[in-house]
């Protein structure tokens, strides 16, 4: 528990140190929002707005995207915190440190995985929050169960954040790889448009994706006032990935740490 | 007119320091009003402790940064105003492995640099076998500089240095991370590039290698020059007084003060020994044996426990203390 | 002997050469980098070209094609936005990279000319750009079905010459924010952002609100994002046409020595305060 709250500590002081890095994050949604509208409003022209509704079956372009958006931006946060924070740490020479002192792997990578509970949280809550308030006030209070699918959908992706940190201890270079990744997601999860759009088997990918499910059963709550338990087959696909990917993530970590011990990755950066 | 001329040479570093709203500027002095000069074929070695303003004064030589007052001349070139043709008359080599690029091999990084000091191609390609050869990485010249040990890169990095064969080398710390063996290298050719009549700046913390090496040395402490001469000369200053070294653990803080209270010790210095578990005093004392057993009661009744006492020849270590007061380690 | 029978034409192609060779090594030794940029750049487009598609009318597979206007107008604008990040992530980046390896030091300690060390490696970054941007074009017609064509490949190209002068000289201020400010990441990002906003990259500046657009109407690459859209696709130039090729023309002349002017001073005064390749 002490290791926990010192990692826990020790994450969330680096987001205070680098504001920067958060007002990006923060920023990013609302500029990403602002492009699509602004570029769908130049190829749809005065039609735009019924063009979007016939394909996703709702007028609120602006609540449609920044969900999306939002949820993007999280996952983001999520996969490339807990990996890059094993390269920061390999280049600064202290990963070794950390692995020698008497800490069970798993609670290094939750305590970092912890802080950006915190961190997305405010994310979520600022800009889908805020965004809400402003275009569909009628809705503002089921911005707390989206929230909630939220945290459910935060879980499988601290599994692939841990999956991460193990290609970081062995491959040395992840920032290439989680954009990648991160851009992969986005594009199979209907970040900006519905996965139905997408071919038969993209959409069976898209389907292993927590994101597909937290960002479509927001949609539906804050769009479509529909509640967390109508949408009951979404939350148990979510538990089950809740469970599946951080036991997949951790122990793929764990064989790749493994073999750093015998090949002594753990120095070299 | 020499290869170098230093003239009244100086920086002063500008700052704003504190909080957000209740900055104060402050003025650092690096270097103030040094001068020395360097004919050809001579090392010249720039000696003292961190801090001093060694690197700021070999920055200054080469252009990285500019002279707040004074000048210097590499070859009759001005490094305040002639910027371009001091670089071309300059072979420089700055502390450290990370002056070369990882992803290209040994020969790569050197055809680069040959390149950007305008080397005629063929020319270059010999220059390059032959460096890689004197340095001993001509096995290596494949390999990527990434997959080279920290002594490989600093070796590739000197030869870098000696690329456009200039008449004025600049060699800060050149030997810091090697084996004795490479050490040993570096310093034959060092000496081979004198012989040859390059003149040479060398900076270093190591005393032996200045010793070794420098035909004159410049001891710097706090930006000023406080010695300058030929090593032995300097040596022969503090060698009117006797130097004793003793070694003991549990020393005070006051006891180099409290030692000068002796009429015959002129200057005392402490530092920590290699293993840090006992501290060094560096006592400069005239008629040193007959003064011996009365230092040594006084450190007793101050509850030190001595291990060691040497007499031994001074050093430039010395030849500092005797200037400054303070060991160079401090 | 060494360097004082080389002439000086001849030394800056030679320092180009180098920098050029040295950049393309490098960037061709990191797999990951490569297979990575290669990969993600076309995701990103086909990334926001998906969302930009509910606003187009729903069309058959086989007049798909036809439809194709509004996908051509936003892959200019892909193609703008890959240009563009020439200048900051490529160059002023890589300047920033060079600062934290420690070899930024030795750059400026040879005796060549800053431009044509940039230059080499703006050139390196062109080319890879131009085989990205190459190839999404084919995978855009395997796919996508859309065939992006030119209406007036001279005018184009002309344009496309004028674009790359003003990144060069977009790509020297970089270099040179780099050497002055160490947060170099934030300040990129703010830069970025404000071009594909507000410079008609992704959009026309008529969507944006009357007041922006004054400021829009301010920054140089509007218009040369616009004069390259225009001889493109077709479509009707911010302002008329004598004027917008004079306005562009200036554009570009006035952003390359800026550039210029700029990298100097900032290397100069860098100088003074001994910054110079302090990370």
């Amino acid at each position: 528990m002490q290791a926990l709250t010192a990692i826990f500590c020790k994450g969330l002081k680096h987001h205070i140190r680098y504001p920067g890095e958060f007002a990006i994050f923060l920023m990013l949604p609302f500029l990403f929002t602002f492009l699509i509208l602004g570029m769908g409003d130049a190829v749809g022209g005065n039609n735009a707005a019924a063009y979007f509704a016939a394909r996703t079956g709702t007028t609120n372009i602006v609540i449609y995207e920044i969900l999306g958006s939002a949820v993007w931006m999280t996952s983001w946060v999520v996969i490339e915190d807990v990996g890059t924070a094993i390269r920061d740490e390999q280049i600064k020479g202290t990963l070794e440190q950390n692995f020698l002192a008497p800490v069970h792997r798993f609670t290094l990578l939750v305590g970092l995985s912890l802080t950006d509970v915190v961190i997305t949280s405010i994310l979520f809550l600022v800009v889908v929050g805020v965004t809400v308030a402003v275009v569909l006030p009628s809705s503002f209070l089921t911005v707390i169960p989206a929230f909630l699918a939220l945290l459910l959908g935060l879980i499988p992706l601290f599994g692939i954040g841990f999956l991460f940190a193990g290609f970081v201890v062995r491959f040395k270079e992840p920032y290439i790889f989680i954009q990648i990744v991160n851009l992969v997601f986005a594009t199979l999860t209907g970040t900006y448009y519905p996965v139905t759009l997408l071919p038969y088997w993209v959409q069976a990918l898209s389907g292993v994706l927590p994101q597909t499910y937290v960002i479509d059963a927001m949609r539906r709550i804050v769009i479509a006032n529909q509640t967390l338990v109508n949408l009951y087959g979404s939350i148990f696909i979510l538990l089950a990935l809740a469970l599946a990917y951080p036991i997949l993530g951790y122990a793929v970590f764990r064989r790749i740490e493994r073999k750093a011990s015998v090949t002594g990755e753990f120095s070299k950066y | 007119m020499n290869p170098v001329e230093v003239s009244q040479l100086s920086k002063t570093f500008e700052t704003r320091e504190g909080r957000l709203f209740r900055k104060v500027h402050r003025s650092v002095v690096a270097v103030d009003g040094i001068d020395f000069s360097v004919p050809k074929g001579e090392i010249f070695g720039l000696l003292g402790p961190n801090g001093a303003g060694k690197t700021t004064t070999i920055k200054m030589l080469c252009t990285l940064i500019t002279p707040s007052s004074g000048d210097a001349f590499i070859n009759g070139f001005s490094v305040a105003k002639d910027q371009q043709k001091v670089r071309e008359n300059l072979g420089v080599m700055l502390t450290g492995e990370r002056t070369l690029y990882w992803k290209l091999t040994g020969q790569e990084n050197l055809e680069y640099f040959a390149a950007l000091y305008h080397l005629d191609s063929a020319y270059a390609k010999n220059r390059i076998l032959e460096l890689l050869k004197l340095v001993g990485l001509n096995e290596r010249q494949d390999t990527l500089v990434e997959n080279y040990s920290t002594g490989m890169r600093i070796r590739l990095s000197f030869a870098k240095a000696l690329l456009n064969d200039a008449r004025v080398l600049l060699f800060d710390e050149p030997t810091a991370s090697l084996d004795p063996q490479s050490s040993h290298l570096i310093r034959d050719i060092i000496r081979d590039l004198k012989r040859e009549g390059h003149a040479i700046i060398l900076t270093t913390h190591n005393m032996e290698e200045a010793d070794l090496l420098s035909d004159r040395v410049a001891i710097i402490d706090q930006g000023k020059i406080v010695s300058l001469g030929p090593p032995s000369e300097l040596k022969q200053k503090v060698k009117s007084s006797d130097v004793i070294e003793i070694e003991a653990r549990n020393l005070a803080k006051q006891t180099p003060a409290a030692l000068q209270s002796f009429s015959e010790v002129s200057k005392v210095a402490i530092t920590p020994s290699q293993t840090g578990e006992t501290e060094l005093l560096r006592v400069h004392v005239e008629k040193g044996k007959e003064v011996l057993p009365r230092i040594l009661e006084f450190l007793v009744r101050k509850q030190a426990t001595i291990t060691k006492v040497t007499f031994i020849e001074p050093t430039l270590e010395d030849v500092f203390i005797a200037e400054t007061g303070r060991s160079l380690r401090d | 002997m060494n360097s004082r029978n080389i002439s000086y034409p001849s030394r800056l192609i030679e320092e180009f050469r180098a920098s050029f060779l040295k950049d393309i090594r490098s960037y061709f030794r990191y797999p990951a980098w490569v297979i990575g940029e290669f990969l993600s750049t076309p995701l990103w487009f086909f990334f926001f070209a998906l969302g930009v598609t509910l606003f187009v009318p729903v069309v058959s597979v086989a007049a798909r094609g036809t439809a194709s206007t509004g996908i051509s107008y936003f892959f200019f604008g892909f193609i703008f936005i890959v240009l563009f990040s020439t200048s900051v992530w490529g160059v002023g980046q890589s300047v920033r990279n060079e600062q934290e390896s420690g070899t930024l030091e030795q750059f400026f300690l040879a005796p060549a000319n800053r431009a044509t060390l940039i230059l080499g490696r703006w050139a390196r970054i062109f080319l890879t750009d131009s085989l990205i941007i190459s190839y999404t074009t084919v995978l855009l017609y395997l796919i996508g079905g859309t065939a992006v064509a030119i209406l007036n490949p001279t005018l184009f190209i002309l344009s496309v010459g004028l674009y790359e002068l003003s990144l060069i000289g977009f790509g020297l201020f970089m270099a040179g924010l780099t050497i002055r400010i160490k947060a170099y990441n934030s300040i990129g990002n703010a830069i970025f952002f404000g071009y594909m906003i507000f410079t008609g990259a992704l959009f026309p500046i008529t969507v944006l609100p009357q007041p922006v657009r004054y400021f829009s109407m301010l920054l140089p690459f509007t218009y040369l994002n616009d004069l390259m859209r225009h001889a493109a696709l077709g479509t009707t130039m911010i302002l008329p046409e004598n004027l917008e090729y004079t306005v562009a023309i200036l554009a570009s002349v006035a952003m390359l020595i800026f550039g210029f002017v700029a990298f100097n001073k900032i290397e100069q005064d860098a100088r003074v305060k001994g910054s110079i390749a302090t990370s």
